[in-house]
């Protein structure tokens, strides 16, 4: 198709490998791994490896990510190539996050410490000694309250359901895959309504599951996720037994639009995927700048908010990336997990036998399988029951308003150093050196 | 702070909305739907970027300044109209201003289109970093496709994801401005023959290549509280002007359609993510064409200032949201030995010239025989989806 193209990578290749040859004579299964070119029946371009070699700089785009990409996915390179890898952590503008989607929030801020925030965000630091300030924390919590009924009409408007804006908001928007973990949460509703069905009495924080996301046209079994949260909401929201203490929702058609109305209401970010692969993620920014509290794994940017926010003011949980390695390496088995859970062999007997519409007994078997004799690739009962511990925290606290507020506030108040301003100042400093030039109107 | 060319007053942004209602919409009051109030509104706005965009583009020119030039097939700038009365400090009056269009700011702006040219994160983030880029006053273009049709509209139907086509365009929109003067011709397929050619001797060249074109259309990106106006510009494909001369001659007027709609097809979609892209020749057009058309569109620029490639490298960076606009090097490299008559050595090892930067989001990929995955693993990590390392497989 490129034929030109083709002959210059060949060319490309040729010299590098020729200089590789140099200073590491007689490595040959170093050149191997670093050829632009796979040998085989079909030879195949290396675009990745292609792409490390023509480029000066290579970022991870999170500090856990470079680390990895350095020393598990191309170690090679790294050696060849030392210092070329490098990170800029990914950031997020506020300018669109929170000064258009959250006013009120940019206005109590700025009634607070002045608005030369808005230029530079590392200042919200000053709304730090806020936190404990209960009469901020009552407007914290009431501007959060605000954001709440103003998304009820938006969900009231796509899906008819009705939410109570007392209850927590725990959301989790992102594109539907596997890794990122739906399904986990999805597992966490299945338990709690159990555990509903079997004390009808049972006291708990009442709680909004509020889900958005789109899944690959081709990925089926990301759409059977799709389907089982849909059928949670047709059966919970429904279920008199339930009496308004859970309720679910999936908003269609996902966009930043969508995203702009969610987050500045969201009391719970969930960011809950398999350690070691998501390689930021940037919504985890954004909701915790808006003052929601995290529910996250050890990975990608979630470990640099831990740091930024403080490990009090976040929930972390399930096993770390290191963790899942040695699984990996031990041989992981997902059914002894299950055999020591009662939570999870209720919750995967659910899913086995679809208990939430008995004519389509096998509807969700794909699920079921993937995570039971497929091998459960992603680590979800691995980490389930830790997830459910956790989450039962994240309701202790809820129950104590100041405390939460608290929590929230801190969140805000420490997530300036994510502004994509800081991310572009790093990009500008250490890799594209630009000057300023600052512009005139005549 | 930011500076306007005249004092914008909410009677004033009123007036120019109407006026652009009136001889750009072709309506009036009355006739107009909220769809043409929203779009005359976003043309006053624009109309306010546009003093600053002009401004930017001949200081960046005027002090030949370096520049970052970032390329990525995929962005999610959002809903453009509220972010520009942001940026350009002007809500207030705007809230104001539209109320004499006779409808409310949250109706006008729920009208206002979102360009849904992105998956996901990856097309997020280049969005969120020319908002940053253009509020930190720092030369930058962003390079990117115009697909006519986004990420797909998600419906549900009984549960189940329906997929329903992306109109964006369907009723145009009103933050781009189409550039057909910069429209480039772009090269595919054919084969590579030792030829002589005059004062060059004996050299591959590359020839029976077929041609499109691409059509770039710029999208203002203002920054916040600052004069400077950055640009994303945006590419389309089309047939190149007189396509396939030599069939229409022969009177083989449906395979001249045929063809046609090839090079219209190029832009027409944005793949999903998670997609098996191996064998996708589509695919790997598309990535090459934002490539060819964006690294040309650079080193045009460039010429202008120029009349050697001596100042190129300190002069441009050029930033690869992941691996997929990777073909930008090797465009670069083919531009400039067989169209600027650079030879090799010149440059030295070739990859220092230029400074590119890919953003490599990448993952270590549990797998039996080891860690050896490539950096579109990000959006193939699914086993069942996923293949290794093909995306250029069918290069060739």
């Amino acid at each position: 198709m490129l034929p030109r193209h083709t002959q210059i990578i060949f060319e490309i290749n040729h010299r590098f490998l020729h200089k590789v040859e140099l200073n590491f004579p007689g490595d040959g299964e170093l050149m191997r791994k670093v050829s632009l070119i796979e040998e085989g029946p079909h030879q195949q371009i290396r675009m990745a490896n292609l792409c490390v070699v023509a480029s000066n700089k290579v970022n991870g785009v999170s500090a856990l990510h470079s680390s990895l990409l350095r020393k598990n996915t191309m170690p090679e390179l790294d050696k060849i190539f030392p210092g070329k890898f490098c990170n800029v952590t990914n950031g997020i503008t506020h300018r669109r996050w929170l000064l258009k989607s959250n006013p009120e929030l940019s206005n109590l801020i700025t009634e607070k410490i002045g608005a030369e925030w808005k230029k530079d965000l590392a200042l919200l630091e000053g709304f730090e000694k806020f936190a404990k300030d209960k009469t901020i924390q009552q407007r914290f919590m009431a501007i959060k309250k605000n954001n709440k009924k103003a998304l009820c009409e938006t969900i009231k408007q796509l899906t008819g359901e009705e939410i109570n804006p007392n209850s927590i908001f725990d959301v989790q928007i992102k594109r539907l895959h596997m890794y990122k973990r739906q399904l986990l949460d999805a597992m966490h509703i299945i338990l709690l309504y159990q555990r509903i069905k079997e004390n009808p009495k049972l006291k708990m924080q009442p709680r909004t599951f509020i889900f958005a996301a789109k899944a690959a046209p081709a990925y089926l079994i990301a759409k059977s996720v799709i389907k089982l949260i849909n059928t949670l909401a047709e059966v919970i929201n429904n279920d008199v037994d339930v009496a308004g203490r859970i309720k679910v929702v999936f908003l269609p058609d996902y966009n930043v639009s969508l995203a702009e109305r969610i987050i500045p209401a969201a009391d719970v970010s969930e960011q809950i995927s398999t350690a070691g692969l998501e390689a930021s993620g940037t919504g985890n920014m954004k909701l915790s700048l808006n003052g929601a509290l995290t529910v996250g794994t050890w990975d990608g940017a979630n470990i640099e908010i831990a740091q930024h926010v403080g490990e009090d003011n976040i929930f972390i949980f399930g096993h770390r990336t290191e963790e899942l390695e040695e699984l990996r390496r031990k041989g992981y088995n997902p059914w002894s997990y299950m055999e020591k859970s009662k939570d999870l062999q209720q919750v995967l007997g659910a899913l086995r036998d679809n208990h939430f519409n008995p004519s389509q007994p096998d509807l969700f078997k794909d699920l079921y399988n993937d995570l039971t004799e497929h091998g459960d690739h992603y680590f979800y009962l691995a980490d389930f029951d830790q997830y459910v511990e956790c989450q039962a925290k994240v309701e202790a606290l809820y129950a104590n308003e100041s405390a939460w507020a608290e929590k929230a506030i801190l969140n805000v108040a420490r997530m300036g150093w994510f502004s994509s301003d800081r991310s572009i100042q790093d990009y500008s400093d250490d890799i594209w050196h630009l000057e300023r030039p600052p512009v005139a109107m005549d | 702070m930011k500076h306007f060319k005249e004092n914008i007053t909410a009677d004033s942004l009123a007036a120019r909305a109407l006026f652009h209602l009136k001889y750009s919409r072709g309506k009036d009051l009355n006739a107009a739907t909220s769809f043409d109030k929203m779009w005359c509104f976003s043309h006053a706005v624009r109309d306010m970027a546009v003093d600053g965009f002009i401004a930017t583009q001949r200081t960046y020119l005027e002090q030949d300044v370096r520049r970052v030039n970032y390329l990525s097939m995929e962005y999610l700038i959002g809903k453009m109209c509220e972010n520009n009365m942001l940026a350009l400090g002007i809500t207030d009056i705007a809230h104001e201003a539209i109320k004499t269009l006779e409808i409310t700011p949250e109706e006008l702006l729920e009208h206002d289109v979102e360009a849904g040219l992105g998956n996901g994160g990856l097309g997020r983030l280049a969005a969120c970093y020319l908002d940053s880029l253009a509020t930190k006053e720092l030369p930058a273009f962003g390079y990117g496709i115009r697909y006519e049709h986004g990420i797909f509209r998600q419906e549900f139907d009984n549960g189940w994801q329906h997929e329903r086509p992306d109109e964006w365009l369907a009723n145009g929109y009103p933050w781009e401005l189409i550039r057909p003067e910069y429209t480039l011709p772009i090269f595919v397929y054919g084969q590579v023959k030792k030829s002589f050619v005059p004062g060059r001797g004996k050299v591959d060249v590359w020839q029976d290549w077929e041609m499109f074109e691409a059509v770039p259309y710029d999208v203002p990106i203002s920054g916040y509280g600052v004069n400077t106006v950055n640009m994303l510009r945006l590419w389309k494909s089309q047939p190149a002007e007189g396509f396939r001369l030599d069939v229409f001659n022969q009177g083989d007027y449906v395979r001249a359609v045929e063809e046609k709609n090839w090079a219209e097809n190029v832009t027409k979609v944005l793949y999903p993510s998670d997609y098996t892209y191996a064998g996708k020749e589509l695919r790997l057009i598309q990535e090459y064409f934002l490539a060819s058309s964006s690294v040309r569109d650079i080193i045009r620029r460039y010429k202008k200032t120029h009349s050697d490639f001596n100042r190129f490298a300190e002069k441009n960076a050029i930033q690869l949201n992941d691996t997929h606009p990777t073909l930008a090097v090797v465009e670069l490299m083919r531009v400039l030995h067989d169209d600027e008559l650079i030879p090799w050595e010149r440059r030295g090892t070739l990859p220092s010239t230029p400074s590119a930067t890919p953003t490599i989001p990448c993952w270590p990929k549990p797998s039996k025989n080891g860690p050896s995955i490539s950096c579109n693993a990000c959006y193939l990590v699914t086993p069942k989806l996923s293949s290794r390392l093909t995306t250029a497989s069918s290069i060739k």
